[in-house]
């Protein structure tokens, strides 16, 4: 058995930033990556429906092979046009945050509710974040702050906390509440700026399974500083299986996110400067289905079935291998995800619970260096095959005699 | 010269590598292909004994001159050098009363080898009301054969045996029962089964499997027995003949007590296989099958008072005893959040205590016996005493359901918005509350008979590592964990701090997937184009179940209904009226996902029946239309076919296979 990773630390919340100009997507060049290892012998016998009673008897089969449905592909290979590119990638350790405090949190069951705490450690002390009226849970730290949320679990109209969304400054102890409730928070957090969501109101109900957004949510902007509160877009899209904060990012005092309009079905990318209040809309034609957005300084990256990043600095698009070298056609390489940090890109590559590499990569000009391509083994493009039903008995290991 | 070089620079990872080999118990891939895990409760319909002594199993070993011993690590099956080996497994408290049918019975062997060589063994049973260990005195060539029952075992040498594969032996079910059915023989009392060549077995010609020294009883020769009717009754028809299934079966859906009728029963029952073929697995509401008294100050439930359709309830009975694996699906389960009755003050916080009910407006505390509340809260303790209910009427009716499922999708009928369970509060409440519920059914380690399994979850709703639509990783994660059930580490990981916890018998889980992607990956690696979401599970949570002695259920499965926006290449699933090629294609989809499942032992389809609405077509505003997609029955009878009822083609095309199993 693998060791679960029992961790009290929640992983640290970098914040991410972004900077583009518009620019115009071609097309890439997308090839399958993934084949599907799956052989076996429980064929489909052939189809001849029993005549006499008109139902398929046993045995019947499809007139046609099974149709596949196409995958899209994370590989695209990038444009002549592009003249912003990715650089040599290396491996890196994984990035850890080295602030002037530390926090656990842990579970204890009161009463028969389970109460989940905080407690920070700075200078030789303890801070407990809550009490045991409620629940608390620390959602996105930096070196001077953490952002938290407490839920009371019994009557709050007498409590010395009441639940929502809390900023806590470490240095100085001062603690603000950012917003009111239960479901505000999925919270990202830099500079004085702290992005979150409000689904108080959200109406229950299936979501679609097919990336298409279900519903849209408000995503505000806090000032930590100034106290004041600006909602960003009504629009941030709600889809099954995406986690909420993978739509947003803040670097600094630029905000941006994924907007998507329930009425057109159209989404936009766009950025706020959030000290003018500046909006604009980024120039990336043919979106279908952007996800796992990130920002970081002039760095956006996202994923719109192939892995998007755009230069704000440059105001140019362009293209972001889906793995970095020797992980290409590996299993692990569905599940890559790449993230801007530092005006960089971050590939994590995840190939157990416990074993996890990072990948890292700048981003440079074409013609001026190195690039992650040259170095890459893209496979040719390939049909996938379809898939063929596996025998049910694997090979077991060998070891006689 | 290479592989000397590469042992001198690596010696360790070799050594390491080949000790896994040695120990690593089969891989799920062989379990699937029939190594059951030890059960010795047959009351349920199936029960598997292993030898779990030294001294029970016993043979010649060829590589020693034939020298006969009770200890060596194998068993030799085949002939030495001139002389038969005779060899003898003997399995200890068997819990059969006399005289029990039994439908089934035979060996089965963790083999070792390689070996390609052809032989031939036949079985013979111990004449013997309590068989004793073997002994050098006692051998089993030394042993009394019950006269005329024996059962030819040819292994050719295309059959090539791999170490720490499985292989089942041909029925021994005669001689199972004739010893069964001796006049000394009572429950607990132990039979022994003998093995010798035959003369189609050359001389120096054997094999071996594991004998309990080699490994102990994790890997040594188990008997299986099913019981049921005798085999007597049904001689003629064992040719290509389907009796149950071996890995499929159906959720009944939650129509299924209104709208019971003969030809769902008879498509579920065994003994005519153009007409039917009991299930492996059968899943049931508890409220579409129980009806229950209440009592005490709480109106808590005190027992089962009936059943809403006693011809529904037999037949589950009678299935459950032809060897059918009955799974209750406790309901309703709304879990037990404290503002479930609006008091005010009170918050959306899930009570985890056994007793603990949320407040009323007016003041005290919440009870069952308000009709109704069940469908607003579920204390623990409620829910245990609902399954010691159905336990004891079952009991008294002379069976039982194999397990529960102690509610249904939790991260999305208890958190129904997605934004609630994207950090690990509510993986941790739920672990919490499933964890003491289990403790509460089983106190001090009080109803062992009473298996409740891992809730399953909603796909694709941050519990699983990936999201199996694309296996992309949830991102964010779970606050630092790939997926919630990484959060649920008592319940679903039964791993603690590194140490191993049991608050599960088994784990039941959900798959919907895209049409056309029902095959699976060799080594569960999760693939897009693979819709099994256990590929899309924790590796050690994967570890966990394929290594683990519980059976692991998929209690829903079926394509994805376009109603909820995902059925590319497949717009319906096929009238009741005529057969069609969505028909075809619905029949096949379920097949080939079946048989491709890696990581469940057995699937069970959504679903039989429900009601409300009988659309083609989906409006993905009306959830009742998603439901009647699903259906293997529709509620109205077809007006264009002459057939007896409402079934729908995809239904029998796929049930009424004999390869499906």
């Amino acid at each position: 058995m693998l060791p679960i990773i029992h961790s009290q630390f929640r992983g640290f919340a970098f914040c991410t930033g972004v900077l583009l100009l518009s620019a115009v997507l071609v097309a890439c060049a997308p090839m399958s990556i993934l084949e599907l290892e799956i052989s076996g012998d429980a064929a489909l016998p052939a189809a001849t429906a029993t005549v006499e009673s008109g139902y398929p008897g046993p045995g019947a089969t499809l007139a046609s092979p099974l149709p596949i449905p196409p995958y899209n592909s994370l590989i695209a290979t990038p444009l002549p046009d592009e003249y912003v590119v990715v650089g040599a990638i290396v491996e890196i350790s994984k990035p850890k945050a080295d602030f002037p405090y530390t926090y656990v949190e842990d579970f204890i069951e009161k009463s028969g509710i389970v109460l989940e705490r905080v407690f920070v450690q700075y200078l030789g002390r303890e801070i407990r974040l809550g009490d045991d009226y409620g629940s608390s849970n620390v959602e996105a730290i930096t070196e001077g702050y953490i952002v938290w949320t407490y839920h009371a679990h019994v009557d709050e109209t007498n409590l010395p906390l009441q639940s929502g969304l809390y900023v806590y400054e470490v240095k100085t102890g001062k603690l603000t509440r950012v917003a009111d409730g239960w479901r505000v928070g999925l919270s990202e957090l830099d500079g004085e700026w702290i992005l979150y969501i409000s689904w108080e109101n959200a109406r229950t109900g299936n979501l679609p399974r097919n990336d298409t957004p279900g519903d849209v949510r408000p995503l505000l902007a806090y000032n930590i500083s100034t106290g004041q509160t600006i909602t960003l877009t009504t629009n941030l899209p709600v889809i099954l299986g995406r986690g909420a904060p993978s739509f947003y990012g803040v670097s600094g005092n630029r905000a941006g996110w994924v907007e998507y309009d329930m009425q057109t079905q159209q989404y936009a990318i766009k950025v706020c400067d959030l000290n003018s209040g500046n909006t604009r809309a980024l120039n990336v034609p043919n979106l279908k289905h952007p996800l796992f957005f990130s920002l970081s300084d002039d760095l956006a990256v996202w994923r719109d079935t192939y892995w998007r990043g755009y230069s704000l600095t440059q105001d140019a698009l362009f293209t972001i291998p889906y793995a970095p070298p020797g992980w290409e056609n590996k299993p692990e390489a569905a599940s890559i995800v790449v993230t801007a940090r530092h005006s960089a890109l971050e590939w994590q590559v995840r190939v157990s619970d416990s074993e996890v590499h990072y990948f890292s990569g700048p981003i440079v000009p074409r013609g001026q260096g190195p690039t992650a391509w040259e170095t890459l083994a893209i496979p040719s493009q390939q049909t996938i095959a379809p898939p063929t039903p596996a025998p049910l008995e694997g090979a077991p290991p060998t070891a006689y005699p | 010269m290479r592989c000397r070089l590469t042992y001198l620079v690596a010696p360790l990872p070799v050594i390491a590598f080949l000790l896994l080999l040695i120990i690593a118990p089969p891989e799920k891939a062989t379990a699937q292909s029939g190594w059951p895990p030890l059960d010795s409760n047959c009351s349920d319909g199936e029960c598997v004994f292993g030898v779990s002594a030294g001294a029970d199993d016993a043979g010649p070993n060829p590589v020693t001159s034939c020298s006969y011993a009770t200890t060596w690590n194998e068993i030799y099956l085949g002939r030495c050098t001139g002389t038969s080996i005779v060899s003898g497994f003997r399995f200890a408290n068997i819990t059969l009363p006399r005289g029990t049918g039994i439908a089934q019975a035979y060996l089965v062997f963790t083999v070792d080898g390689i070996y390609i060589t052809p032989i031939t063994v036949a079985f013979y049973g111990e004449n013997a009301t309590h068989a004793q260990a073997f002994s050098s005195t006692s051998s089993p060539a030394s042993r009394p054969r019950l006269s005329g029952l024996s059962t030819v075992w040819s292994i050719p040498s295309s059959d090539s045996w791999v170490q720490g594969q499985i292989r089942q032996s041909p029925d021994i079910t005669a001689m199972v029962q004739a010893i069964v059915d001796k006049s000394g023989w009572q429950s607990g009392n132990a039979l022994a089964i003998l093995v010798e060549p035959t003369s189609a077995t050359a001389t120096g010609a054997y094999r071996r499997v594991f004998a309990f020294e080699r490994a102990g009883i994790a890997y040594s020769a188990r008997l299986v027995i099913r019981t049921g009717p005798r085999k007597v009754y049904l001689p003629l028809m064992q040719k290509n003949y389907q009796f149950i299934k071996a890995k499929s079966g159906i959720h009944l859906g939650s129509g299924v007590q209104a709208n019971w009728g003969t030809l769902m029963q008879t498509r579920l029952t065994g003994g005519n296989p153009a007409q039917g073929i009991y299930p492996a697995v059968l899943v049931v509401l508890s409220n579409n099958l129980y009806t229950y008294t209440r009592g005490g100050p709480a109106c808590t439930i005190s027992a089962v008072s009936g059943v809403t359709n006693q011809t529904l309830y037999d037949y589950i009975k009678s299935a459950a005893q032809h060897g059918t694996k009955v799974i209750v699906r406790i309901y309703p389960s709304p879990g037990n959040f404290q503002n479930a009755l609006g008091a005010p003050g009170t918050t959306r916080t899930l009570l985890t205590g056994s007793g603990q009910r949320p407040p009323k407006p007016g003041g005290g505390t919440g009870d069952y016996c308000t009709p109704g509340n069940d469908n607003l809260f579920r204390s623990i303790d409620d829910i245990a005493n609902e399954m010691k209910a159905i336990r004891d009427y079952n009991s008294a009716r002379g069976w039982s359901v194999y397990a529960f499922e102690p509610a249904n999708e939790p991260n999305s009928e208890w958190w129904p918005i997605i934004e609630d369970i994207q950090v690990k509060k509510p993986w941790v409440d739920m672990d919490t509350y499933f964890k003491n519920l289990y403790a509460e059914v089983h106190p001090g380690g009080a109803n062992p008979d009473i298996r409740v399994l891992a809730v399953p979850m909603a796909q694709s709703r941050f519990a699983e590592e990936k999201n199996v639509v694309d296996c992309s990783a949830y991102e964010p994660q779970v606050e630092g964990r790939a997926g919630g059930l990484l959060w649920m580490e008592y319940t679903w990981l039964e791993t603690v701090n590194g140490s191993s916890v049991n608050y599960n018998d088994g784990w039941s889980w959900h798959n919907y997937w895209k049409y056309g992607e029902e095959a699976s990956t060799a080594n569960n690696a999760c693939d897009p184009n693979s819709g099994h979401n256990f590929q899309a599970f924790p590796n050690s949570l994967k570890t966990t179940i394929l290594n683990s002695p519980d059976y692991a259920f998929v209690t829903e499965a079926d394509v994805y209904s376009p109603c909820i926006g995902d059925a590319q290449w497949m717009s319906d699933k096929g009238d009741s009226s005529g057969q069609n090629q969505n028909s075809v294609n619905a029949a096949n989809a379920m097949r080939v996902f079946i048989a491709n499942e890696r990581g469940a032992d057995y699937v069970a389809i959504w679903n039989l029946t429900i009601q409300y609405s009988d659309s083609l077509t989906c409006n993905i505003a009306d959830t009742n239309d998603e439901f009647a997609w699903h259906e293997a029955f529709r509620g109205t009878t077809s007006a264009t076919t002459s057939l007896p009822s409402n079934e729908r083609y995809w239904f029998r095309g796929w049930w009424l296979d004999p390869t499906q199993p």
